[in-house]
């Protein structure tokens, strides 16, 4: 069976290695050969190949080329050779053996004939018929522990038993057959058949590199030795700046640097000199002090204070003089002195007349008289009275405005010295009793006993209550007459009819009172009657006092109220309300007038027992 | 009348008020300061005053500042006498009271007398009438217990009937005993009038024949019926009165009922009620003059009949009933 022969060169190469290359370009094209300078070149194409041979004489690349193909150089169709000029220490090379390298060859030990056998060989043990391959010349003993041959063995196993073998069932690293019989002819990949390596030719890249004469720069400004510092003359701190005059461009593709002429010429600096100041600080002197005032010059400010501020003294005049005029409150006086002699009079010819009128005897001319002049005087002063009347509100009013004047004084200026030396004194301070008396009227006001609250008196329908129990011990009141007082009760209170029923055996009830039939004032007697027909059997079967409307808005509201004795259920009693007026309070006082009738019943049910 | 009630709306906030608003509470029964005189009323105090015023409590003002109330707070008569309801209709029926019962008020009145009088005339209208006028002369405002007696009392001692004879007798036993308090008096009167209401709930039939009646266990419970109707009232009584009634019928000597209780476990004022009770149906019944009868207790002479045995200061305050010019 005819195999793709690929050799494979890794650049650098000994010179061993060369022979054995020129040697293989001789064989024609029996082998395909392979030289590749990176280690990437490499990986990209040992998937490719089937049966391959490897050699290398770099360290390094051999490392790392056997590192990045870990699968695929481990193969038994790919083998996987070094020359080395130097020895190595065995345990570098042991590791290299584990990662896959096959065979190491010394330099100086080996020729290219032999290399060239040794890769013949390799390619026949894969043609049928053929011996199987076996290491022997140039081998180097790379490293020797029984443990390491076991490892190799095991190794080997391991690969046969993975991948080696093209039938193990575990190989996933079969490599797929080439379909063309010539191999990469034609291929995509010919261009990685055969490189010309002699075209190939790395130039180092030699940095071009500019030469400077490179000096040191000069200080521009050398330093002044011993110089004084001289401050700058005043002249010098305001200068107007000089003008900037740009310099033209004389040729845009001018190359050379041609030094720019200053039109302007630096200035020598001047010397520096003392600022000689405008304003001369004036000596500190202290100033004589005038008869005993510290501060002379606020004399001014004084008398404006003084302008403004009033002393007590004057506050009081102010006061006075925003009162009324003396002239007018004696005014004022007068009339109203006049105003009450003017009643006084009034008053004494108001009795006068009246006494006059007592014991006026129409016959007589005297007391006809008096009393013409009497008529006549208090009509005279019943015209001016509306006069007076206004002149007592006048005077009544200039008296208020005189308090209200007296109130809307505005602001006060007040001198607070008074204040202090009054406080000092003790005369401000209210004495104990004064303060405990307002301390006691305020605290009373809060505390006093609270006679607010009044109550109503109302009796709650307790007066009929009282008079039915008085009525219970007399011999001639029966049962027709309290269930009457009843009724009464309830017509004065509510403006109810009543009525009151005893049950019977036969699951009826008998009237003991139907006040509803005798009063026919909310119901007609046939609606009554129909009534009854129709609400019998819920008469009966209610056991606790129940209205039919709770909210007591609903006119012709019923009422019913069982009668109960060691819950033997032996009576009721039925009433039809108007809408209450207070509600709850009135349904109380419904309540209790139906239980009145308790005993009455009772007899009324003990009676029909004894009879039965 | 000290304070008066007002409302949050009859202010403004930011105004200046110069009187000085309480805040009352009644169930603690505190008043405290709500606002100072001449300050102004925020009106976050005014939200305030209104949530209290929805948990119960009011606002009030003093009577000595009612003008100033008036002048500055911009509120009608009309407004401020339905916030003080109950004390303009009270101040109304009192004033009414007082003009009906002024003259008789200040006329002379003898108990001594009266119940001397009483033998001859064997009628109880005058001590009526005038238990009359002076419990309407009573205050509205004591508390409920007193307003109701009066409202009782102007309704019910215009006739003679048996609870009515019994609390007028009563009422001038406890005065006797130098009982002067309107509060005990009024309880005294409700008490005299109540105590025999359960007898509506038992059967009519018992109550005229009296003869076996203190064997019939029903009758023997009837305090215990009358304080149950008057539970159906819905007037919360002191329980002064509902004592008085549960024990109407004990005895100093254990021998009453329904608890058989003895001398000083009974209160005094229900001795008093059942010796108005005894006076009166001695009298009615014209067994015993009314002097006779007053001996008999004052010397605590035991009689079946009389069934009186009371303590020894209730026998000796008799003395101040009897008229001492007849013994018997």
């Amino acid at each position: 069976m005819d195999i793709e022969k690929n050799i494979v060169f890794i650049h650098p190469l000994t010179d061993k290695l060369k022979a054995l290359l020129s040697l293989v370009e001789e064989a024609g094209d029996e082998f395909v050969l392979y030289e590749m300078d990176s280690v990437a070149e490499f990986v990209q194409l040992i998937g490719i190949m089937e049966h391959s041979i490897t050699f290398s004489s770099e360290l390094e690349k051999t490392k790392e080329y056997l590192k990045k193909t870990k699968s695929f150089v481990k193969s038994p169709q790919c083998h996987n050779c070094t020359v080395f000029e130097n020895s190595y220490p065995p345990h570098l090379l042991s590791k290299l053996r584990v990662r896959g390298l096959n065979q190491v060859f010394r330099e100086s030990e080996i020729n290219e004939q032999d290399l060239f056998d040794y890769i013949n060989r390799f390619f026949n043990s894969f043609e049928d018929g053929a011996e199987p391959f076996e290491t022997g010349i140039g081998e180097e003993n790379i490293g020797g522990d029984s443990t390491e041959k076991d490892e190799d063995e095991s190794a080997a196993t391991l690969i046969k038993d993975i991948g080696g073998g093209r039938d193990s069932l575990f190989s996933n690293l079969k490599l797929k057959k080439v379909a063309l019989g010539d191999g990469f002819i034609g291929s995509p990949f010919d261009n990685l058949k055969r490189k010309n390596i002699k075209q190939f030719e790395p130039v180092l890249k030699q940095l071009k590199r500019k030469k400077i004469d490179f000096k040191p720069v000069e200080p521009a400004l050398r330093k002044k030795k011993n110089t004084r510092f001289t401050p700058v003359p005043k002249e010098l701190k305001r200068r107007k700046a000089p003008l900037f005059n740009p310099v033209p461009r004389e040729n845009k593709n001018r190359r050379k640097f041609e030094p720019v002429t200053r039109d302007y010429e630096r200035r020598k600096r001047g010397e520096f000199k003392p600022v000689e100041r405008e304003l001369q600080k004036k000596p500190f002197k202290e100033k004589e002090r005038k008869g005993g005032l510290k501060r002379g010059n606020f004399q001014a400010v004084e008398r404006q204070l003084e302008r403004k501020r009033k002393l007590f003294k004057e506050v009081e005049r102010d006061l006075n003089r925003k009162q009324l005029d003396p002239k007018k409150k004696k005014e004022l006086e007068q009339r109203m002195a006049r105003l009450n002699k003017k009643k006084d009079l009034l008053k004494r010819q108001t009795e006068q007349f009246e006494k006059l009128r007592s014991s006026y005897d129409p016959r007589s001319d005297k007391d006809k008289k008096k009393m013409t002049e009497l008529y006549e005087e208090l009509a005279k002063e019943l015209n001016s009275q509306e006069f007076l009347l206004e002149e007592e509100t006048y005077l009544k009013q200039e008296s208020k405005t005189e308090k209200s004047r007296l109130k809307d004084l505005g602001e006060q200026i007040i001198d607070y010295k008074t204040f202090v030396i009054k406080k000092k004194s003790g005369e401000l301070k209210l004495s104990q009793k004064d303060e405990k008396e307002l301390k006691d009227e305020l605290y009373q006001k809060e505390q006093e006993i609270d006679e607010s609250e009044y109550y109503y008196p109302e009796t709650m329908g307790l007066e009929y209550l009282i008079l039915y129990n008085d009525m219970l011990y007399l011999e001639q009141v029966n049962a027709i007459h309290l269930c009457k007082l009843i009724q009464f009760a309830y017509q004065k209170e509510f403006e109810a009819p009543f009525s009151v029923y005893l049950l019977n055996k036969d699951g009826g009830f008998d009237p003991i009172y139907e006040g509803h039939v005798l009063n026919p004032t909310m119901f007609s007697i046939d609606e009554f009657e129909n009534m009854k027909k129709e609400r019998s059997s819920k008469w009966k079967n209610i056991k606790i006092p129940t209205f039919e409307d709770e909210t007591f808005i609903k006119d012709r509201n019923e009422f019913i109220y069982p009668y109960f004795k060691d819950g033997e259920h032996f009576g009721f009693a039925v009433t039809h309300l108007k809408p209450l007026k207070k509600n709850h309070q009135d349904a109380k006082k419904v309540e209790l007038l139906s239980l009145c009738l308790h005993g009455v019943v009772l007899e009324s049910y003990e009676q029909c027992k004894g009879a039965a | 009348m000290r304070f008066f009630n007002v409302k949050y709306t009859f202010f403004n906030a930011e105004a200046v008020y110069p009187f000085r608003i309480f805040m009352y509470d009644h169930e603690r029964k505190i008043r405290s300061t709500a606002l100072e005189e001449d300050s102004e009323l925020p009106s976050d105090r005014l939200e305030m005053w209104q949530n209290f015023e929805l948990k119960g409590a009011t606002l009030q003002i003093h009577e000595a500042d009612i003008e100033d109330f008036f002048h500055s707070a911009d509120v009608s008569q009309e407004d401020f006498e339905k916030e003080n309801s109950v004390y303009f209709k009270c101040c109304a029926l009192r004033n009414k009271r007082a003009q009906e019962i002024s003259d008789k008020l200040e006329q002379k009145f003898d108990i001594k007398d009266e119940l001397k009088f009483l033998e001859e005339t064997k009628s109880f209208m005058p001590i009526i009438d005038r238990v009359r006028v002076e419990v309407l002369n009573f205050p509205l405002n004591r508390s409920q217990e007193v307003s109701l007696c009066t409202s009782l009392v102007e309704k019910l001692f215009i006739k003679e009937t048996l609870p009515v004879k019994v609390a007028a007798l009563s009422y001038f036993i406890a005065k006797a005993n130098n009982i002067k308090d309107e509060q005990v008096l009024a309880d005294i009167i409700l008490a005299a009038l109540f105590r025999d209401i359960g007898h509506t709930m038992l059967n009519k039939s018992f109550l005229i024949e009296m003869k076996d009646i203190l064997d019939n266990s029903f009758y023997l419970k009837h305090p215990m019926l009358s304080i149950y109707v008057l539970s159906k009232t819905g007037i919360e009584f002191n329980k002064n009165i509902k004592r008085y009634i549960l024990e109407h019928h004990e005895l100093a000597d254990g021998t009453g009922f329904p608890r058989q209780k003895k001398e000083t476990h009974t209160s005094e004022l229900s001795y008093m009620i059942q010796i108005a009770e005894e006076l009166v149906k001695k009298v009615s019944s014209k067994e015993m003059s009314v002097q006779s009868c007053l001996w008999a207790i004052r010397n605590q002479k035991i009689d079946v009949d009389l069934n009186t045995k009371y303590t020894k200061n209730l026998a000796d305050s008799m003395l101040k009933l009897i008229k001492l010019e007849e013994n018997t």
